[in-house]
């Protein structure tokens, strides 16, 4: 007999049941197995292997409702407010507390109460943030990425409000074959509110189709910011993606990627900066199942204070995925010896000629360099900064696009410069 | 001028210096010379500030001012310079910033105007163009991938921008083939002047052909155990160390 061991649900648990009792909602296949899925194992904790070193049990006190008082004065207020980050030429797509809002540009938008969302599965139904936003999420805005020239899309996630709340939006981005887009997913919010989000983004690549997709997360010092990518690439497929993490009280972002065609070209990437009582975590799986695809994962995290990094990432090598490229590499950089970062990189291979390799490292800045520094006049603070402006930048160097380079740059010394001040 | 007296350091409990006293003038280019682990390295390092040598005893004076206590960005600051026997590499850095840091940081110190990028990049173009250094080694991460040779030559073009009053050279001659050698050497002996000295610590007389000593010291067990001219340096070459080391034994 298998024991059954019982938790006890936290008062976040209880608050999540009780507003899926109330209704409300439509009933689908999705939502219903997303439900009973919280019902039976509650939020994702250390005793999920996935969510071991990002205990939501523990790190979600509570459970704000979701937001629903949407007004055009909410919206007139958004919209008076400044972007974490600015793109020239982009079809501006705004969502304000998680609602889709309204587009400029040219590109095709389609925002509607959905039927049953994950109708052909996919490979993160059995996540348990994932069942949270599932069973929560309302609207699904769908995006598609015309051929021919270049598009340039700014998705703006802004928050607002003085309470706390909870937002789930849903996106799905059709890239069509042969398309090419540049797509910056910006998230700002308010400081000291507690509020939540889970931006879930699916992306499906069609062949030959090129995708350069950046995120800058500026959610506010008490926000709790979940994200997850879904990604399917068919053959050919080229999806580059950077991740800057500056904000949020928790933050994790998780990517789940398929490469289901040959010769899909896969880049991920992304620094995090952590300072305080921060706590981020970058958790992605890279799934080959298709033969000669290459994939290369390169992250940096730079922890100071109280703060925890945290990165997992697995590639997976099916039997007939032949010729598989792939590289991970995850370094870390210590300011403080409080800051603590976990590092888990796997790989499973099942097929025999493939090329996959891994590493990680954790330490604090370079002596050597540091010395090197100071005997040339640069003042010990000065140093640091040099230091680390340049060890996120390597981290920044994957984004292809020069104009966001140079703004993620900026918010770089903008963080190494709060550090000097304090 | 920089004058070291009766200094002694150690870096994990040994001790490498033991009471070294040593003293070059202004417009002095002073050699010197030891066998490996005789603490030549240590001496350069323990006098630019280095913090894993802990000095027990002693002074060093850079112009008067007794500079021990100072950190090594201070130090810098007021004059010194220590160009490194292996320049660290700093990837992500790109040269001409690092430089360009490190000049404004030496200014700003001393209560002189930073300079503008234009301004500063003139300066740098004409130094670098003496030593054969390239505009793309210059937006290259500093020292990442450069070849022996061209360190030290970017080791000397940081010297000739910082322009200090007195100018440590640690083992610059190791790694170089002889045009580099040259190179180097002709860069140094730009930067030879009256209110200006050199500590130039090398192994071998080779280097002294090129830049032609005033002093030469003879280094062993962590002090100085024999001072002369330049021909020192060739009876050294000569004989090797066995002598001196067994009489400082």
């Amino acid at each position: 007999m298998a024991v059954q061991l019982q938790t006890v649900r936290t008062p976040a648990e209880e608050a999540i049941l009780a507003r899926l009792a109330e209704g409300g909602r439509r009933h689908t296949q999705t939502r219903e197995k997303a439900v009973a899925r919280l019902r039976a194992n509650g939020l994702p904790n250390r005793r999920v292997e996935a969510w071991h070193y990002t205990d939501l049990r523990t790190l979600m006190r509570d459970a704000p409702p979701p937001f629903e008082a949407f007004t055009d004065d909410l919206v007139a207020q958004a919209m008076g407010q400044s972007a974490a980050l600015s793109l020239k030429d982009a079809a501006h797509v705004l969502f304000v507390n998680g609602r889709f809002v309204r587009h400029a540009g040219a590109l095709e938008v389609v925002d509607a109460d959905t039927g049953d969302q994950a109708a052909a599965g996919d490979a993160y139904g059995d996540d348990g943030a994932v069942a949270l936003h599932r069973a929560f999420a309302g609207r699904t805005t769908t995006l598609r990425v015309p051929p021919s020239h270049r598009s340039i899309v700014h998705l703006d996630f802004r928050e607002i409000g003085t309470d706390a709340f909870s937002t789930f939006p849903h996106l799905v981005i059709e890239v069509v074959e042969g398309a090419d887009v540049l797509i910056l997913e910006t998230h700002r919010g308010p400081n000291e509110i507690g509020y939540q989000t889970h931006a879930l983004i699916e992306f499906h690549v069609a062949s030959s189709a090129k995708v350069e997709h950046v995120r800058v997360n500026e959610a506010g010092n008490k926000a709790l910011s979940l994200s997850t990518l879904g990604v399917d690439l068919a053959a050919r497929a080229a999806f580059q993606s950077f991740s800057l993490s500056l904000g949020a009280n928790v933050a994790r972002h998780q990517i789940f990627l398929r490469s289901l065609g040959e010769h899909a070209k896969i880049g991920l990437a992304g620094a995090s900066l952590l300072r305080g009582r921060q706590h981020a975590d970058t958790t992605l799986v890279v799934d080959h199942t298709a033969p000669r695809c290459q994939s290369r994962e390169f992250y940096r995290y730079i922890v100071d204070d109280m703060a925890t990094g945290v990165f997992q990432g697995k590639i997976v090598v099916a039997p007939n995925a032949q010729k598989t490229d792939g590289g991970m590499k995850s370094q870390t950089i210590l300011l403080s010896d409080t800051a603590a970062m976990n590092n888990k990189p796997e790989l499973e291979i099942f097929a025999d000629d493939v090329i996959c390799g891994h590493g990680a490292t954790c330490g604090s800045l370079n002596e050597n360099q540091l010395f090197y520094a100071h005997a040339r006049g640069i003042p010990p603070a000065e140093a640091e900064a040099l230091l680390l402006e340049a060890f996120a930048g390597e981290a920044v160097d994957r984004v292809g696009d020069e104009q966001i380079r140079e703004q993620l740059m900026d918010k770089v010394r903008d963080w190494l410069a709060q550090r000097v001040k304090s | 001028m920089l004058e070291i007296r009766n200094l002694h350091a150690e870096i994990d409990g040994k001790k490498i210096l033991n009471g070294l006293t040593l003293t070059v003038k202004d417009g002095e280019v002073a050699a010197i010379m030891g066998p490996n682990g005789s603490g030549k390295s240590t001496l350069s390092y323990v006098v630019a500030g280095r913090s894993d040598y802990t000095v027990t005893a002693g002074e060093v004076f850079l112009n008067g001012e007794n500079i021990l206590e100072l950190p090594p960005h201070e130090r810098a600051a007021r004059g010194l310079f220590l160009a490194f026997q292996y320049p660290v590499e700093i990837p992500g850095v790109t040269t001409h910033v690092f430089l360009r840091t490190a000049l404004n940081a030496q200014r700003k110190a001393r209560g002189e105007a930073e300079l503008k990028t234009a301004e500063f990049m003139k300066l740098m173009r004409a130094a670098a163009d003496k030593l054969s250094v390239t505009q793309e080694m210059l937006r290259r991460p500093l020292n990442v991938g450069f070849s022996g040779g061209e360190k030290k030559r970017l080791e000397i073009l940081q010297m000739t921008l910082l322009a200090p009053k007195f100018g440590i050279l640690d083992e610059t001659d190791s790694g170089l083939d002889i045009d580099a050698l040259r190179v180097v050497s002709d860069g140094v002996n730009d930067l030879r002047a009256p209110d200006r000295g050199f500590l130039v610590i090398t192994h071998y007389q080779r280097l002294l052909d090129h830049i032609k000593p005033d002093t030469v010291h003879v280094m062993a067990q962590g002090r100085i155990i024999k001072t002369g001219g330049p021909e020192l340096a060739l009876e050294l070459e000569k004989n090797g160390y066995r002598d001196f080391v067994a009489d400082a034994a």
